[in-house]
């Protein structure tokens, strides 16, 4: 190869790679939902220390909103009712069941719409308790990586969506909440809030949500690397034993 | 020897690797390793990758220094030594696209000089009881490059390939140059791969002159020597400094997002011990404070890892088992020990896979571990997704991690050779 041809080739290669480069900045990304029209969400309570959280953000955390008569072993249903998806936005509304001790759900509570800006850097998270929503536009990570966000919340997106807020002391009110708290949301990749932990300090769980429904996968994948792991001991062990 | 001759040299040497048949295989899969990780950059991966953080972090040393650690700044936190944002300077001036594309081509050339390096040590430091040709070597080599590591390691744009090679250069410099000038030189290389990356930080206990002989009671330092590779080392880490002490609120940036920050409490599928711990703790609700499950594992892992290397009964290439142990604790103890960072440590375990007796019952523990790092670790990172919900635990390169610090314990302090030989040899 001469070296004209040579540098003609180089040449080539770095208009391509620019032009790659280029055209990856200007892909536009469209979010949208997960979920369908009908489809139930339930969430339960494994822990609620209500005297803690009475101290901290007074007794009427639990009058209303998404906390409303939450206590430890009790569910959350949400139902969803319309979805609406366009260039701009994405809104869906839901009938919603809030905290109940018994599976007889009854007729909702409330029926309430959500909406998210298609521009995640116009999306705001509510600087309100419970501080993070309980669904988000999919793909999760990247929504929450573009979202622009007071300084009290930082985005994990690399492993697991997750968002930590850290309120402080007097934030809400002068006297509420009564001391540092932090929370961890996490997502699954449907943009449901898979689990919400608030901690006091000391990394002590004052509440704990998860979703309730586990991905049909997960029992037989956990079991089947755990039996997979000892029998793969087992066997070499063996054959070791045996050489 | 000028630099041509030094091309030259390597070029021969390259020429032969590149007559044996499972080389060529192994160059072939680095170059799809290298296509795939260029079309899932620029299809999936674009902002989402760590390139992406270093190459900012070059472009605001160089306009906002004061801001290196506000993490507005980047999609994930920019964690390292400030002076590590001074190897991204001359890319932070391309087109990000341009930039990546030729820093994973560095990573490549790169991975066939650490090849080079692992050659002409483990040529040398190779057991009587060997095969005299090359043939084996090679064959290694290939496996090194074939790892599946290399797939995220060129996918994110990550930089442990820089630190293997300073790592494998400063153990070099330390089997074959025993002069003092030589011993500082190598401890420097080895602090510039900690300015890179910390990941070798552990490092630094083990390049002590210490031993502490068993059947005598004695024990022997030399002070001199392990003075000046600490100096060495401490150089360029303590070059760090200087910024810190020039603009203060670095420091403090610095230190919140490495050990008070709120990442390490996230739930993820690092492999260390710690963070094992931690998804325990996380999942069953139980109240933890993660800088002391840190410090209690480096105290106890590395702890266990320093006085065995300073009761080993093996003087032969100390060094080799010292650095080996010293990222395995890394490995072990740090929060995020993600599977690219085992790029880290194949290269050590290659090394001594040949410098234990040809038939050693320790290879027992050493090659399974090299093969699952190597091949499969990547596997179990998948099926985490999948059992998280119910078992977050990404245990199985914990198990092999633990496994290979065991075969490097018993060797280093075996009473008798025999029991870390095979019957046969």
């Amino acid at each position: 190869m001469n070296i004209r041809t040579r540098n003609l080739y180089a040449c080539i290669f770095l208009i391509i790679i620019s032009l790659i480069g280029f055209a990856s900045n200007v892909i536009a990304l469209n979010y949208a939902f997960s979920f369908r029209t009908n489809e139930e969400l339930v969430w339960k309570c494994n822990v609620c220390d209500n005297n803690k959280m009475n101290n901290i953000f007074g007794e009427n955390w639990s009058s209303t909103g998404l906390f409303e008569n939450l206590s430890q072993g009790k569910k959350m249903k949400w139902q969803v009712n319309t979805t609406n998806v366009n260039s701009t936005s994405l809104s869906a509304t839901f009938n919603i069941w809030v905290w109940k001790n018994e599976d007889n759900w009854g007729s909702y509570d409330y029926i309430t719409e959500f909406s998210y800006s298609q521009n995640a850097s116009k999306s705001n998270l509510p600087i309100a308790f419970p501080f993070v929503p309980f669904w988000l536009p999919i793909p999760v990570s990247i929504y929450i990586g573009e979202l622009k966000l007071n300084s009290m919340y930082d985005v994990d997106n690399r492993v697991l969506p997750t968002i930590n807020v850290q309120v402080s002391k007097g934030f809400l009110e002068p006297s509420f909440p009564s001391e540092k708290v932090f929370i961890i949301a996490i997502y699954n990749y449907d943009g449901i809030l898979s689990s919400f932990k608030l901690y006091t300090s000391g990394n002590v769980v004052v509440i704990d949500i998860e979703f309730e429904s586990l991905p049909i996968y997960v029992i037989p994948s956990t079991l089947g690397l755990i039996g997979a792991f000892f029998i793969a001991i087992i066997i070499y062990v063996r054959k070791q034993t045996k050489k | 020897m000028t630099l041509l001759s030094l091309f030259s040299r390597i070029f021969g040497k390259l020429k032969e690797f590149w007559k044996v048949k499972m080389f060529r295989f192994a160059i072939l899969t680095q170059m799809i390793y290298l296509t795939l990780s260029t079309i899932l950059f620029f299809l999936f991966f674009y902002q989402f990758n760590d390139f992406a953080i270093f190459y900012k972090s070059g472009r605001i040393f160089v306009t906002d220094i004061e801001n290196l650690y506000n993490q507005t700044n980047y999609i994930w936190d920019f964690r390292y030594f400030p002076l590590s944002a001074l190897f991204f300077i001359p890319f932070s001036f391309l087109n990000f696209g341009l930039a990546f594309i030729l820093f994973n081509g560095l990573n490549f050339i790169l991975n066939i000089l650490i090849c080079l390096i692992m050659y002409k040590i483990i040529k040398i430091v190779r057991g009587p009881d060997h095969e005299r040709d090359d043939n084996r070597i090679i064959m290694y080599l290939s496996f090194y490059l074939m790892g599946v590591p290399h797939i995220l390691n060129y996918v994110y744009g990550q930089i442990n390939l820089f630190v293997t090679f300073f790592i494998l250069t400063s153990l070099f410099i330390f089997l074959f140059y025993k002069k003092n000038s030589w011993q500082f030189v190598g401890s420097v290389i080895l602090g510039i791969s900690i300015i890179i990356k910390p990941t070798s930080l552990l490092l630094i206990p083990f390049l002590l002159i210490l031993h502490f002989d068993l059947e005598k009671r004695k024990l022997k330092i030399d002070f001199l020597k392990s003075i000046i590779r600490l100096v060495g080392v401490f150089l360029p880490v303590l070059s760090n400094f200087v910024l810190f002490l020039a603009f203060p609120k670095l420091w403090g940036d610095f230190l919140s997002t490495n050990f008070t920050g709120s990442n390490p409490v996230a739930l993820n599928y690092s492999f260390s011990l710690t963070k094992l711990i931690t998804n325990f703790c996380f999942l069953f609700n139980i109240p933890f404070n993660q800088l002391t499950i840190l410090v209690a594992s480096v105290g106890i892992i590395g702890g266990i890892g320093f006085f065995i290397f300073v009761l080993r009964r093996r003087a032969q290439s100390s060094i080799l088992y010292g650095y080996s142990i010293g990222i395995l604790i890394m490995l072990l103890t740090y929060y995020d020990s993600w599977n690219h960072h085992l790029l880290n440590l194949t290269p050590l375990m290659i090394i001594i896979i040949f410098t234990l007796p040809r038939h050693s019952k320790l290879l027992n523990y050493i090659k399974p571990s090299l093969f699952f790092f190597n091949f499969f670790d990547l596997i179990f990172v998948g099926i985490w997704f999948f059992t998280y919900p119910l078992f977050p635990f990404n245990f199985v390169g914990t198990f092999f991690l633990f496994l290979t610090f065991y075969g490097i314990s018993k060797y280093l302090i075996a009473k008798k050779m025999g029991s870390v030989k095979g019957g046969d040899s």
